[in-house]
């Protein structure tokens, strides 16, 4: 089940031009700002693209039905869905968080912190799956895509004061959006 | 103009050109309201100056739902492909709905303008600064300047989610065209960062002082190139 959910996650052009895309702004950021974890804030907005898309192209087209036709065990489906994009966007979140610091070791020769490093790893992967979770709530891309970017560059910087650190909040909010996304996708019609 | 009433008729039944239009109102006032009690001259002016999420979802949404292909049961079409057969001419066509863009954009950037005005007098009462009309004209300009660059993009990308992403990441507090002026001084000429001096006098440690007219020159020169860039790309493109 899991490798038929990656089979279509790489048989998406998004899915490459958007984790592509997302890593060159990374570096081109970095070379502008020479900060090395600045750019990660920017980054978040291609893992959120990247999660929404993968579970909204199911909706675009009819695909959901034959995927719910193959695989009828809805919240397993989902569960292999969500273990195919941890597997996709781990590598791609490492790269990304392994590009900043790398690149001002390269040209300040600053050490890298491998401690941030595998944080900011965990981060945007947790990140996607909570993006993901979302598309499957709403299953439109783009009002998905909207309301996260809302939430995280408009509304965050805002209610910074009121709310936790980001990462206690991702790590609570990860699962519970997890569970909720589940249940609808069991209970509603496809 | 049968042209412009239809596209108007379309915005309104799009159910998120509504969530647009909450969007424009709840933003500004929103953060006007987590701002209360600070008072400086920019106040409220800032506030509209992040709060530009909603008319940036305008702006997308009218023409990616052009784009958006129905599922295979509602005949797997499109949108445009009606449209384009009901108004043949393609300019007529864009021209139409950019200009139902801006009947939208320009009613909910002064109920907005009004919204989070009231707000900074009622929570700062004689310590806010005092209304400019040149600044609020600047305010309705920015907003329905930056509706027309989102759909000026979309145009050319044919597609909503690259220009939401890049344009809602660009609304953050620390934008990354400001960014980008730590960089080169030239991006203090992007559309935002000029537009922006119509009504925000002080922006970061203001490496280069754009005068507010200059500001609404410059933007007005990103928003027609890239308006005269999509009639054109628009017209010789196989929709």
């Amino acid at each position: 089940m899991i490798r038929a959910e990656l089979s279509k996650l790489a048989s998406l052009p998004a899915t490459w031009t958007t984790l592509a895309w997302t890593l060159a702004a990374n570096v081109l950021l970095t070379f502008v700002i020479a900060v090395g974890d600045t750019p990660v804030a920017y980054s978040r907005a291609g893992f959120i693209v990247f999660g929404v898309l993968a579970t909204c192209s199911e909706y675009t087209g009819g695909q959901i039905r034959t995927t719910l036709t193959v695989m009828p065990r809805r919240v397993r489906q989902l569960a292999a869905k969500h273990a195919a994009l941890a597997v996709v966007t781990l590598p791609a979140a490492l790269a990304v968080a392994l590009s900043g610091p790398s690149i001002t070791l390269a040209v300040l020769g600053t050490p890298v912190d491998f401690w941030q490093v595998a944080e900011v790893t965990a981060y945007l992967t947790l990140l996607t799956l909570v993006s993901a979770a979302v598309g499957v709530l709403l299953r439109h891309t783009l009002a998905g895509v909207g309301l996260l970017l809302g939430c995280l560059f408009v509304a965050a910087p805002f209610l910074h004061e009121y709310l936790p650190d980001d990462m206690v909040t991702l790590v609570v909010s990860t699962p519970v959006l997890l569970i909720v996304a589940a249940v609808f996708h069991r209970r509603r019609d496809a | 103009m049968r042209a412009v009433r239809a596209e108007l008729a379309k915005l309104g039944t799009l159910p998120s050109v509504w969530l647009a239009a909450a969007l424009a109102l709840v933003v500004p006032t929103g953060i006007a309201l987590l701002n209360r009690g600070v008072p400086g001259p920019d106040r409220g002016y800032q506030e509209l100056a992040f709060g530009v999420m909603g008319v940036i979802v305008l702006g997308v949404v009218a023409v990616s739902s052009e784009y958006l292909t129905e599922g295979a049961d509602a005949g797997g079409g499109r949108q445009l492909t009606t449209s384009l057969t009901a108004v043949p001419s393609r300019v007529r066509f864009l021209a139409a709905k950019a200009g139902a863009v801006v009947l939208v954009a320009v009613p909910l950037a002064f109920a907005a303008t009004a919204a989070t005005m009231a707000i900074v007098h009622v929570t700062l009462a004689e310590r806010a600064a005092a209304l400019d009309a040149g600044r609020l004209a600047g305010v309705v300009c920015y907003w329905t300047y930056t509706a027309l660059l989102a759909f000026a993009i979309t145009v050319l990308l044919r597609h909503g989610v690259v220009p939401l992403t890049v344009l809602l990441v660009n609304t953050s507090v620390v934008s990354v065209t400001f960014l980008l002026t730590k960089f080169t001084p030239l991006a203090y000429y992007f559309p935002d960062m000029a537009g922006m001096r119509m009504f925000v006098g002080r922006i970061g440690d203001d490496g280069v002082v754009i005068p507010p007219l200059l500001g609404l020159l410059v933007m007005s020169a990103w928003v027609a190139g890239l308006l005269v860039l999509a009639a054109a790309v628009f017209t010789r493109r196989d929709a």
